[in-house]
């Protein structure tokens, strides 16, 4: 009988999903940048705030303008539609190009997206330390003058990173880059875990990860 | 005389007059009580099974609710190919499958939070049953392998626990594999000796996957419990 009733509760949960929760992915990488302003930028600079990263050339131009206006929208949207509490919100862009000692280039690169250096701020470092950073952590192409005009070659898109360093959304430009409706929805839904997953609540968001999200 | 018969059973869409006359109860009053008696010893003894069996069968399948977060990828744990122990050996993620892993990266001039995660990591271990013990390994990666040489970790890690296994490579490598792992090191913004880095513990359960971390501030009674649910 209990066991009838803990299966019952399991089909409704998947079912009607009564929380909704976005998976635990992975661990973002770790990594030590810098950033527009010519400051040491880590990823535990983030710790305890929800990081939306993208990528991008420093001379992106056209072919990021999409994305950025994305950033824009979100930026805008997610004081008004978003209760994170007291967890803050940033977005990160990490260069694509080498900047090595040379903080100017994300400053220009920032100014030009429309990053106001707080809120949504550049990152970048030697080539090497961010090929393997945006490759083997973020598990996302990037090919220095692959591109058709000799340009970088990447593999735009966004990642959600939570306050305790965990991937929890993974969004290609294809299918959601400039879908800031996505990102605000995602955002909100992770926003009400970080609110409400204390005490006996958290019981139940364990049981809509187990259920929602396991493999 | 007319013999008093039974009326002839009729079909029933013969006639509507043809109404079956009242049947005589099919049970004494006492037998009814008897069956409504049996009726509630019975349902008293489900709800009695209920009681004693269901909170254990609920602990059966109920998830262990985890102190630090779980992750939930089943993607195996970055390889710590290049490192090695302080033995010498090189650190081999075959060899580890089928333990749990607990891993942190420090330095052995780590002023504060390497002593302090460490020795809570001893007192987590001293916890455990010496079977639970048998199947956990401790492993801390040098962040400062240019001051940290094989002697010096191993003396550093064992201090706070004999089993206790050091993990040293060169400088990009760590830094490499620490990146993987969440980890950052970096020297300190003021020039000084010590380093900045992530103070994460990480656990990787027998499967080889990356399973749980945990902020530096766990206590070692819910490392315990924590480490105990990933164990098989």
């Amino acid at each position: 009988m209990v066991v009838a009733a803990v299966v019952v509760a399991a089909f409704a949960f998947t079912v009607w999903q009564p929380i909704q929760v976005l998976p635990r992915i992975e661990l973002a990488p770790g990594y030590a940048l810098v950033d527009q302003r010519g400051g040491q930028y880590t990823s535990e600079s983030g710790r305890g705030s929800v990081t939306l990263y993208s990528f991008a050339p420093l001379d992106c131009g056209a072919r990021c303008e999409a994305a950025d206006a994305t950033v824009a929208e979100v930026l805008q949207r997610v004081t008004a539609e978003v209760d994170l509490g007291n967890v803050g919100f940033r977005v990160v862009t990490i260069a694509l190009d080498p900047v090595d000692g040379d903080p100017s280039l994300l400053a220009g690169a920032a100014q030009r997206s429309g990053a106001d250096g707080e809120r949504w701020r550049w990152i970048g470092g030697s080539g090497e330390r961010v090929r393997t950073l945006v490759g083997s952590g973020f598990h996302r192409s990037i090919a220095a003058g692959a591109g058709t005009g000799g340009e970088t070659a990447f593999d735009p898109g966004f990642v959600l990173v939570d306050g305790n360093g965990v991937i929890r959304g993974d969004y290609r430009y294809r299918t959601t880059a400039p879908d800031a409706d996505k990102l605000v929805a995602n955002l909100q839904v992770l926003a009400s875990e970080i609110r409400n997953a204390h005490g006996a609540a958290s019981v139940a968001y364990e049981a809509a990860h187990l259920f929602l999200c396991y493999p | 005389m007319t013999a008093l018969r039974a009326p002839t059973p009729r079909p029933a869409a013969e006639s509507a007059r043809d109404v079956p006359p009242p049947r005589p109860p099919r049970h004494r009053p006492g037998a009814l009580a008897l069956r409504h008696s049996r009726s509630l010893v019975t349902i008293a003894l489900a709800v009695l099974a209920l009681l004693v069996a269901g909170p254990r069968v609920v602990a059966r399948f109920q998830p262990h609710l985890y102190a630090g977060t779980v992750l939930q990828s089943d993607r195996p744990a970055p390889s710590l190919d290049g490192l090695t122990f302080t033995s010498g050996q090189p650190v081999s993620m075959e060899a580890l499958e089928g333990d749990v892993v607990l891993v942190f990266f420090g330095y052995t001039n780590c002023p504060d939070v390497c002593p302090t995660t460490m020795a809570a990591l001893a007192r987590t271990m001293a916890g455990l049953s010496p079977g639970e013990r048998d199947r956990v390994r401790v492993l801390m990666v040098s962040v400062d392998p240019a001051r940290d040489d094989a002697p010096t970790l191993a003396g550093y890690v064992t201090s706070f626990d004999p089993a206790f296994e050091g993990v040293l490579g060169p400088v990009d490598v760590t830094d490499r594999i620490a990146s993987l792992y969440g980890v950052y090191f970096a020297p300190d913004d003021a020039g000084g000796s010590t380093i900045d880095h992530s103070a994460s513990l990480i656990g990787i359960g027998p499967d080889g996957a990356l399973r749980v971390v945990w902020p530096p501030n766990v206590t070692e009674q819910a490392l315990a419990s924590d480490v105990r649910a990933l164990l098989p």
